[in-house]
Formats: C-alpha cells, sequence, structure tokens
C-alpha cells in the first residue's frame, strides 16, 4: 500500500464515520435547542464573555446546525479532494464541536476524531515528509490506544479476576443480553474473557512492529469493537477506529522495508 | 543546522533541528497544561486540551458508577421515590452504523461524572459554589427535563422534583455523591422545550 492509497483510504473511512456522527446529530437536534438539555447558553458561561460571543455565532441554534453540516461537506470534501483547506475547516468545525460538549459527546472517540483531522491538516501540508508523518502520527496513536488501555486494565485487581468486565457489560448502556446472562455469572469465563481482552490490547503494538501479525491483530480489532458495539453501544469507535487501520497497514509494511 | 530524519519509507535530511525543537516544546507545553489539576486549569478551554492529548485510559476504573436519579411531586411534602433519570436503550440491528440512543445516554452519563468530579475536586471546600456551576446546571436541567417527562402520563401536574447522584454497583446504589435541594418547576418555561 502507497501512502496516497493509506491517506485517501484513511480520509473516505473518515467521511463515512463523520457521516453516521452527522445523523446522529440530526436525530438528536432537539436537544440542542433552548431550553433543552445541551442548551448552549448553559456552557458558554464558561468562556470568557467576548470569546462567548464569538462561539456563539457557531455554536448557538441553530447555528451548531450549520456547523455539523458544514463539517460533513468538508469530511467529503477530504475524502474527494484533499487540500489544506477543507482539511482546516474539519479540524475547526470539529474543535468547535468539542467546545460544544465540554471536551467530548462520546469520550475517546472524539479525541480519535481529532487525532485524525489533525493528521490530514498535516498530510496536506506542502512538504514531502507529510503524508508520511501524517499516517505514522495515526498509526502511532491508534496503537497506543489499545496498549495504553490495556496497561491501566492490567493494573486493576478487577480486571485480572475479571469481575470489571462483568460489571461493565452490566451496568452499560445497554441491558445485558439475556443469552449472556449466565455467561456473566461464571467468574472462571469472565476471568477467561478480561485475559482475552488484555491479551489483545497489550499485544496490539504487534500490528505495527511485527508485519506478520498486522492483518490478524487488525481483524482482531474489528471484532473487538463490533463486540463492544454490541455488548455497550460504542458504535462511533467501532467507525472512527476503523479509520485508522490504513495508516496502520502502511506504517508496518513501511517499517518492515526499512 | 539540518538533522537527519528517518522515517518509514524515506531518509530524508530536510528539517531542521529549530522546527523539531519547537514541536517538542509545543507537545511538552500542551501535555503540561493538560496533567495540571481541574481546579487550576479551568474554562471551556481547559476541554478542549485534554480533548487534543487523548489518555486513551478506558474502562480503567471498575468502582461504582455515578448515576442520576429524580423523585417529583405535587407539593414539597409529596415527593415520591427517587427513580433513574432515563432507562437504558435497547439495542437495534442499525446501532452498527447509527446510535443516537446510547450516544444521548454516554453524553448524560459524562455531565453527571462531571459533577461529581467538580464536587470532589473544584467544589470540594466551598460546596455553596458548586450550585452555581456549569456541571451542575447542566445536571439541573437533565433532572428538569426527567421531572417535566415524570408528569406526562395525566396525574396531577408535577410542581417540585429534586435530584440526586448515587454511586452504583451491580446491586443498586451504594451511597449519595451530590443532592440537591427541592425546586419549584416553573411551567412557564419548560412547554415544549424540554420535550
Amino acid at each position: 500500500m502507497t501512502d496516497t492509497v493509506a491517506l485517501a483510504l484513511t480520509a473516505r473511512l473518515l467521511a463515512l464515520a463523520v457521516l453516521f456522527q452527522t445523523v446522529e446529530y440530526w436525530q438528536m437536534r432537539s436537544r440542542l435547542r433552548p431550553g433543552a438539555k445541551w442548551d448552549w447558553s448553559i456552557g458558554r458561561t464558561e468562556f470568557h464573555p467576548p470569546l462567548a460571543r464569538v462561539l456563539d455565532q457557531f455554536l448557538r441554534w441553530p447555528n451548531v446546525l450549520a456547523l455539523v453540516g458544514l463539517r460533513l461537506v468538508a469530511a467529503i470534501g477530504l475524502a474527494l479532494v484533499p487540500n489544506l483547506f477543507v482539511a482546516l475547516v474539519f479540524l475547526c468545525t470539529t474543535l468547535l464541536l468539542t467546545l460544544r460538549w465540554r471536551g467530548a459527546v462520546n469520550g475517546g472517540s472524539d479525541a480519535m476524531c481529532l487525532v485524525l483531522a489533525t493528521a490530514l491538516v498535516v498530510a496536506t501540508l506542502p512538504h514531502p515528509l507529510a503524508t508520511d508523518v501524517a499516517l505514522c502520527y495515526i498509526a502511532v496513536q491508534s496503537t497506543l490506544s489499545y496498549w495504553v488501555a490495556g496497561v491501566v486494565k492490567l493494573r486493576s485487581v478487577s480486571w485480572r479476576r475479571g469481575t470489571a468486565l462483568s460489571k461493565f457489560v452490566r451496568l452499560g448502556s445497554y441491558p445485558p443480553p439475556t443469552a449472556l446472562l449466565g455467561l456473566l455469572a461464571v467468574p472462571r469465563w469472565m476471568r477467561m474473557l478480561s485475559a482475552l481482552a488484555l491479551t489483545f490490547e497489550l499485544g496490539f503494538p504487534l500490528a505495527l512492529l511485527v508485519p506478520a501479525c498486522t492483518g490478524p491483530m487488525l481483524i482482531a480489532g474489528a471484532v473487538f469493537h463490533l463486540a463492544n458495539t454490541y455488548l455497550l453501544g460504542l458504535t462511533r469507535f467501532l467507525w472512527i477506529w476503523l479509520a485508522t487501520y490504513p495508516a496502520l497497514v502502511y506504517c508496518a509494511s513501511q517499517l518492515a522495508v526499512g | 543546522m539540518v538533522a537527519t530524519v528517518t522515517v518509514p519509507g524515506q531518509h530524508v535530511s530536510e528539517l531542521s533541528i529549530a522546527y523539531l525543537g519547537w514541536l517538542l516544546v509545543g507537545l511538552a507545553v500542551v501535555a503540561w497544561l493538560c496533567t495540571r489539576r481541574s481546579r487550576e486549569l479551568s474554562g471551556g478551554l481547559a476541554h478542549l486540551l485534554k480533548a487534543l492529548v487523548p489518555s486513551w485510559k478506558f474502562f480503567d476504573e471498575a468502582g461504582p458508577v455515578p448515576r442520576l436519579f429524580v423523585r417529583t411531586g405535587t407539593s414539597r411534602n409529596t415527593l415520591g421515590p427517587w427513580r433513574p433519570h432515563a432507562p437504558r436503550p435497547c439495542r437495534a440491528w442499525w446501532h452498527l452504523f447509527v446510535n443516537a440512543p446510547v450516544l444521548e445516554h454516554l453524553a448524560d452519563e459524562t455531565t453527571v461524572m462531571r459533577l461529581v468530579d467538580d464536587a470532589t475536586t473544584t467544589f470540594a471546600e466551598n460546596p455553596h459554589a458548586l450550585e452555581r456551576s456549569v456541571s451542575y446546571r447542566l445536571v439541573d436541567r437533565l433532572a428538569r427535563i426527567a421531572a417535566v417527562h415524570d408528569g406526562d402520563d395525566g396525574r396531577e401536574p408535577i410542581a417540585v422534583y429534586q435530584f440526586k447522584i448515587a454511586l452504583c454497583d451491580e446491586i443498586g446504589p451504594v451511597e449519595d455523591a451530590v443532592q440537591s435541594p427541592i425546586y419549584t418547576i416553573e411551567h412557564a418555561h419548560c412547554a415544549e422545550a424540554y420535550r
């Protein structure tokens, strides 16, 4: 895979993820109205008044819907005709939405979206290294996201015992699936599944460092995110992390060549 | 001065040390700002900095989870039982692509967690100021909307509500982290906007 192909795939997968995110924002638009739960008049008080007045132009109702729409247009533009201006529009609209939700509406998925937005700005800079640096940044952040998550879990006694996994599934956004209730009650199974998740997360750097492991690890990653989507409803994580995989494939192949 | 930099697939000697130096200084400043405690680094831009330097610590703490509970009544003396502020969403096949119900649920959970965090850090020594904080006002809005919905079933109109955030485990609430006073609902302000 060449750097151009990897970057194009990244931009297209990102556009797909942003399309799904935009549909979600549209479905939740009534929550953004004045008086509703995400009323900008509350959040804006965190900013100094002059800055708040500037942000009002983008984040108040109904302007915020135009901002969400512009972000989608920029994401699609990046997938079709990548250039610095469009990349900057996508980064700025994403940053503004980040402010609207006090940092994140969906935690890590927003952070990874910002990683991709930043990388695409770098990739469109007129410098011979730009694409490689951007793809490396995405690949390193993607690898770190699994590895750091694995390390912090490994430190936790409840994760090593398997009780944490059972707890997160039981207390997740969805009620636990009826078919899994029996499994969740068996400590031995929970320990085994926890060990499997920890092994995958801690071993993920192999996807970047050992080319023979890249394919299997990325397939395992997709299955991991599908399971999280089914059990915990983490849909945004699935699509935004898939968008980082072309960069991983490219960087792993380049490290092998090097 | 020119540095030799090796990147995958290329051997390039065009990046200046000055450029790399400024990049490293910039990253160091951002990282330093992000590691400051929230009381030192407050305001809306702090959220932006934290988002720009992700921690990737997913599901690391398996302790009790903060949950918002609301109770309502027709007067201060007739408050009903505590109820979760919103039911958990149900699965659907299209949630593989678009999942607004869970996104909304998770965003509300984050709002609640931030209030608990603020109550135990930024406002730990000044609980009276907590009520004026953005986190508190956002959670109050969630509770108020839940209270208004509670009156949708045609009983007597809801006049008052109260909310609390309880730390819950798999069995149920373990202890209360935040409890509000009893508030009245201004029906003139909540008509369609809360729905």
